[in-house]
């Protein structure tokens, strides 16, 4: 664990709210006259569907009205899904509520409004469903359509492997995972008739998907549609797509005429809310004779369920451009099948196809050194990337970063082996490289002052938990010279926030808080033109000082100076010629100045308001993880004994936070190490309906954890960010998976590592025996 | 998810509850309600009328006076945990019960409710039916002693008959010298066991081997017992417990927990003197989680109103205290006690993130005690005193020193989770109180187990629980 200051003041400015429960999140949101909702749910992972039959209002207590697909017949069409670059999909987008077919279990075929929650899940159970149940398909090699098709060679992979040494082969698979937010999915909606107006409140990452999501689906442009963010108890990838029960419920809301709320449980997460992973690989890594990579070849499947929602090609898609990972690999080929199956869609969770690609490769890497015969670590140190921009053979342009101190320092922050007594225990150590895409569209931010000298920064990113108020803040003072108090932050309501494309991909600050600082930047800028003109001289004869503007020659001091940490490129700020100049001084003067007739307050020029877009390259994290476990011979227990994750997220604007991103991802690293899987069973049936079977890692499971540091700043952007979000999600897994192997000598087995699992590897002559049932936890 | 429509009854003696029982064939009787309260909100069990033996004060009792171990069915399987003569005279008992669940499932759930539910993977039916316990059952007709190999028939069935109560439960002294211990392996902390053991063992005079996860029933292995009389070593001993079982697998956990807790029990000596199969949970200086029942409830005369399923359920007044102040409300006999919390007295600073008692978002103080308040019926709370996250910072709006220490160490970040480990952290503290400086960090770990965080990766808050517990423990000056 991080050094912790001495308990005292906040650390972040959300916490207050949070300590006292004054937070308001979806279901804290409480509007006179709502009516609650509870969906009746296909209890087959495939079948058709004969007829509904809904219950006469008045034939249950409190009941409104029963909505069915055919009761949202032409107010509604079935979700975007937009192809990522060079992908083909398929026309099987995911309908709002099922018409003739339901295609997986806890699919939504009718929606019930009653007064209160308890009362529509009373009326749900009056609902008639006819089903002819179809054959589900479950496993995703056996599927006969691809919802997705994603294909790319770069190189002479036919030479690379003809010319090789060794090939070495591995196939992979990581299982389904569920977000598992503590807070659940919800909206509220309310049609206002005056206006034509829907507002929609929604437990959502940002506003700008569910705004673009909802208006397609409901055909709203953005002038009759209003998405409000709430605050957000997490998301992890789980909450970029509207829930197809929200789009029913912004639906209904028009239909019913009044305010309708759905608060999710945890049992439709885990059933409906879209999952994690779900994807398997066929790898082969060609080297020569001095296990140099030559070349890559990986067939990957993606378990994609029953229909596209508008991300659910995503994840595949980035697994596939990062499958060669940290390496310099000069030819590669790739072919992604993301096949439909019988299960709710998957779609981004933390790492989104990060993690896949880390996992295998680094497994694959583990296994090349085991063939070999070299070590694992001079393997690795042979065939990484040395020097950036580095354009990999399938089209990423990594940025900068230092691949082999991160993992030097992971190893000596792992500490020797022998530091990990074991008594009947096998043992091992792993350590996993990864790059991480990050950054990439654009963000952008509103930046005012008001006459009574308070800031105002409306920023297009929301958070669900990262701390936006208090790092966009943070941005933003240091370039005004200002406290962090002085400064007030907006975010999540599309009626005000400045457009943008949204928080997920550990973008926040590279993008979005690039756009704080330009809009910063800019509000200094007219500040300064705006007391030229108090001042009767010309702008560039002012300056920006603690507390307002003077003339040049009048400020005690120096002028301010460049920033010492300038990235090491010349930055490049948003749309070019948009009142671009140079960044001013993060040293900021120190130069206070209290009723001194020279300066100019903030206050003297305000009102003023700027905005600012800034569009970003792709940026691109990196690390190294390392991990030390420990396997009980007798029972085939796991325990994790430590955990070095040395991540370089370029600059960190706030490394608490950052620090605090990193190891949230890691311990949901070591939780789908540990025991998290959504288990379907040969029906399509998902077993892991409760927290009961999917089982969240606690306190008690957590090891020590220690963090490095390794600082690469991003040349794209003025704060040389890149992104946290997701790399101790993303290094922890390969990192563990390996001291795994290494622990059973080789032997290659996929997460989650249950006792049972590793028991198994641990006595092959069990295995013989004959009618062993295989157990179903 | 919320339960169907039940009506709620609360009787004043054992005999108004046997009579009331009878009266409906699908009525259940709430004990804990733990196991219960997820499987109504599930719809999973849908009685048309549930009778709460909580108002029952004369079934919550332990005594341990006359050699034997008498245990009231309501007893708090805290209260259990917190006995020293348990501890002293069963430590096999003590050894379970901390394996239940977590402090916040513990201070609610009772051990006639664990007996009567008969989960196959509970503790304590095979800790009692190591220990050779018996079993009173109370019916309109008189009552009945069952002994432990009779009890438990297969999962979730037991050998009490329909309009039958478990009332006590006796478990005889050990055998002069006998050492015991119990054992578990589970998934993660306080997760349901996948297998585990209890061993009584008196050498060349008693033994006895109870195994969880050996079967769909908790069993004794008569094998087992036989060569470790006989003198045969833990390891052999321990194979033929598991023998039994069906997957290799399963096997091997059940011979490591059975070797585990016969060594266990060969360390610790006769008379429970040293180590605990894990570090002891919830400590109190109070006796028992069960207040007084101060007749909150009245029955809202008029407010019947028909419902669909034919079940009348009236509405019913409460009264319940929070933070200091009195809410009253109406509530149905299904309302949960979080959403009267949160929606009838709106204080939405207590969260809901999963309605069957695992994720601990929800938990709230019942008169100092750390409950879920998803696992509790709004009725349950009437006349008690509730101290939700609202009520943890001085009145003046200072945030405590444990509020304090949350946000100096980052452990918070969406903020959803942080009440309910506010909440357990601060009645672990106060039930420390002057050795809140002993706790270790694995203890303060095991004791959060019941509250699940996905953001902070629990780092933060471990470190905020440890440094007031130091704090603590060197006194008001130093910090």
């Amino acid at each position: 664990v991080t050094a912790s200051p001495a308990d005292g003041a906040p650390a972040r400015r959300e916490d207050v709210r949070a300590l006292t429960g004054a937070t308001r999140f979806l279901d804290d949101i409480s509007l006179p006259g709502t009516a609650e909702v509870a969906f009746v749910r296909s209890p087959h992972a495939h079948a058709r569907i004969v007829s509904v039959r809904a219950p006469a209002p008045g034939a249950s207590p409190g009941l409104v009205v029963v909505l069915t697909a055919a009761s949202l017949a032409g107010r509604v069409r079935p979700f975007p899904a937009p192809a990522p670059e060079g992908a083909v999909l398929a026309d099987e987008r995911h309908p709002v509520l099922a018409g003739g077919e339901v295609r997986y279990v806890g699919q939504p075929v009718a929606m019930v409004v009653a007064a209160t929650r308890a009362e529509a899940e009373d009326a749900a159970e009056l609902v008639e469903v006819e089903y002819e149940p179809l054959p589900a398909v479950v496993d995703c090699r056996r599927s006969d359509l691809a919802l997705m098709r994603w294909a790319r060679t770069a190189g002479d992979v036919d030479g690379a492997f003809a010319a090789a040494a060794h090939v070495v082969r591995g196939r992979y698979a990581l299982p389904r995972l569920a977000a598992t937010p503590i807070e659940c999915r919800g909206a509220i909606a309310v049609w206002d008739a005056d206006g034509d107006l829907l507002t929609v409140w929604c437990s959502a990452q940002d506003p700008h998907r569910p705004l673009s999501q909802l208006g397609q689906i409901l055909k709203r442009g953005p002038d009759r549609l209003r998405v409000v963010v709430p605050e957000v108890g997490g998301a992890f990838g789980s909450k970029g797509v509207v829930a197809p029960e929200v789009a029913a419920l912004a639906a209904g809301a028009e239909l019913v005429r009044r305010p309708l709320k759905w608060t999710e449980d945890r049992f439709e997460n885990l059933l409906c809310a879209y999952q994690g992973r779900g994807i398997e690989g066929d790898l082969e890594l060609a080297l020569d004779s001095e296990g140099r990579m030559l070349g890559l070849r990986a067939d990957l499947w993606a378990d994609l369920g029953g229909y596209l929602l508008t991300t659910t090609a995503v994840p595949p898609h980035t697994c596939a451009m990062l499958i060669t990972g940290a390496y310099e690999i000069p030819a590669a080929a790739v072919k992604v099948v993301g096949a439909r199956t019988n299960k709710v869609p998957t779609g981004p969770y933390r790492g989104a196809g990060r993690p896949d690609a880390a996992y295998m490769l680094e497994r694959l890497v583990d296994q090349a050194a085991l063939e070999l015969g070299v070590d694992r670590v001079q393997l690795r140190r042979r065939n990484l990337i040395r020097s950036w921009p580095h354009r990999t053979p399938l089209g990423f342009v990594y940025d900068s970063g230092d691949y082999e101190r991160c993992m030097d320092q992971a190893l000596a922050l792992l500490g020797p082996v022998s530091a990990f007594p074991a008594p009947d225990a096998a043992l091992g150590t792993g350590v996993g490289v990864y790059v991480e895409r990050a950054g990439g569209q654009w963000e952008s931010a509103v930046a005012g002052v008001a006459p009574d000298g308070r800031f105002e920064i409306r920023a297009s990113s929301c958070p669900h938990g990262q701390g936006h108020d208090t790092t966009f803040a943070q941005i933003a003072a240091e370039r005004l010279l200002v406290a962090s108090d002085a400064v007030a932050l907006r975010f999540g309501d599309s009626a005000e926030s400045p457009p943008g494309v949204g928080t997920f991909g550990s973008r926040s600050v590279a993008v979005a808080g690039s756009a704080v600082a330009l809009a910063a930047d800019r509000l200094v800028l007219a500040g300064r033109r705006a007391a030229a003109a108090a001042l009767g001289c010309d702008a560039l004869e002012v300056v920006h000082v603690a507390g307002g503007f003077r003339r040049v020659w009048e400020a005690p001091g120096e002028l301010p100076s460049p920033p010492a940490d300038a990235p090491p490129h010349a930055p490049r700020l948003g749309r070019p010629g948009v009142g671009d100049r140079p960044t001013p001084g993060r040293g900021a003067d120190q130069a206070v100045a209290s009723a001194d007739p020279g300066l100019i307050s903030w206050a003297a020029v305000a009102p003023l308001r700027v905005e600012a877009r800034f569009d970003s390259e792709l940026v691109f994290s990196s690390g190294a993880h390392a991990a030390a476990v420990s396997i009980d011979r007798g029972t085939g227990s796991l325990s994790v004994l430590r955990i070095a994750a040395v991540d370089d997220a370029g600059t960190l604007i706030s490394p608490r936070l950052a620090h605090g991103q990193v190891l949230g991802g890691v311990v949901q690293a070591l939780g789908e190490c540990l025991s998290e899987e959504v288990v379907h069973d040969d029906a399509g049936q998902n077993l892991s309906g409760s927290l009961l079977e999917y089982a969240l890692p606690t306190a008690a499971e957590v090891p020590p954890i220690i963090l490095g540091e390794v600082s690469s700043p991003s040349p794209h952007n003025p704060l040389g960010a890149k992104g946290a979000g997701e790399g101790g999600a993303v290094g922890a897994l390969p990192a563990i998976a390996n001291a795994v192997a290494d622990a059973l000598g080789g032997i290659h087995l996929d997460p989650p590592y249950t006792a049972q699992k590793l028991w198994r590897a641990l006595h092959p002559e069990a295995e013989r025996e004959p009618g062993a049932p295989e157990e179903r936890r | 998810v919320k339960p169907a429509p039940f009506e709620y009854r609360a009787p004043s003696s054992i005999a108004e509850a046997l009579t009331w029982l009878s009266e409906a064939e699908d009525a259940v009787a709430l004990a804990g309600g733990q196991s219960l309260v997820p499987l109504l909100n599930l719809r999973f069990a849908r009685p048309s009328l549930v009778v709460d033996l909580n108002p029952l004060a004369e079934l919550a009792y332990l005594d341990a006076d006359a050699g034997a171990l008498r245990i009231g069915a309501l007893t708090r399987q805290a209260a259990l945990e917190r006995a020293p003569a348990v501890a002293e005279g069963w430590p096999l008992l003590a050894d379970a019960v901390a394996c239940v669940g977590h402090p916040a499932t513990r201070t609610r759930g009772t051990i006639g409710g664990s007996v009567a539910h008969a989960d196959p993977r509970a503790e304590l039916p095979v800790a009692l039916i190591a220990l050779g316990a018996r079993f009173r059952l109370r019916s309109p007709g008189g009552e009945r002693v069952v002994n432990a190999g009779e009890m438990f028939l297969g999962p979730m069935r037991t050998a009490i008959a329909d309009g039958e109560l478990l009332s006590e439960i006796e478990v005889p002294a050990a055998p002069a010298g006998a050492r015991m211990a119990f054992c578990e392996h589970a998934r993660t902390h306080g997760d349901f066991a996948l297998a585990g053991a209890g061993v009584v063992i008196a050498p060349g005079e008693h033994a006895s081997i109870a195994l969880l996860g050996g079967g769909p029933r908790p069993v004794r292995s008569a094998q087992a017992e036989a060569a470790l009389l006989a003198g045969a070593d833990d390891r052999r001993v321990a194979q033929l417990a598991a023998a039994g079982a069906g997957d290799a697998h399963r096997r091997a956990l059940l011979e490591a927990v059975v070797a585990r807790a016969l060594a266990l029990a060969r360390i610790r000596g006769p008379g429970g003197a040293g180590p605990r199969h894990r570090p002891a949970g919830w400590i109190s200086e109070r006796p028992d989680g069960i207040s007084e029942r101060a007749g909150g409830i009245s029955e809202r005369a008029g407010g019947i109103s028909e419902r669909a399923g034919g079940i009348s359920e009236p509405a019913i007044a409460i009264e319940v205290k929070i933070n200091g102040r009195g809410y009253s409300g109406e509530v149905e006999g299904r309302t949960l006690l979080s959403d009267f919390i949160r929606h009838q007295a709106g204080l939405t600073g207590t969260h809901v993130g999963c309605e069957h008692g695992v994720c601990g978002a929800c938990t709230v103080q019942l008169d100092g005690e750390p409950v879920r308040s998803c696992l509790m019926l709004a009725v349950q709370a009437a006349g008690r005193s509730i101290t939700t996250v609202e009520g943890l910072a001085g009145p003046d709006g200072e945030l405590s020193e444990l509020q304090r220490a949350f946000s100096a160490h980052h452990a918070l970040q969406c903020g959803f989770c942080t009440s309910g480990f506010l909440i357990s952290a601060d009645a672990l503290l106060r039930a420390r109180g002057d050795r809140a400086g002993e706790l270790t960090e694995s203890e303060v770990r095991a004791e959060l187990a019941g509250n699940l965080c996905r953001c902070t990766g629990y780092q933060g808050i471990v470190a905020a629980v440890l440094s007031v517990a130091r704090r603590r423990a060197a006194g008001p000056d130093s910090g």
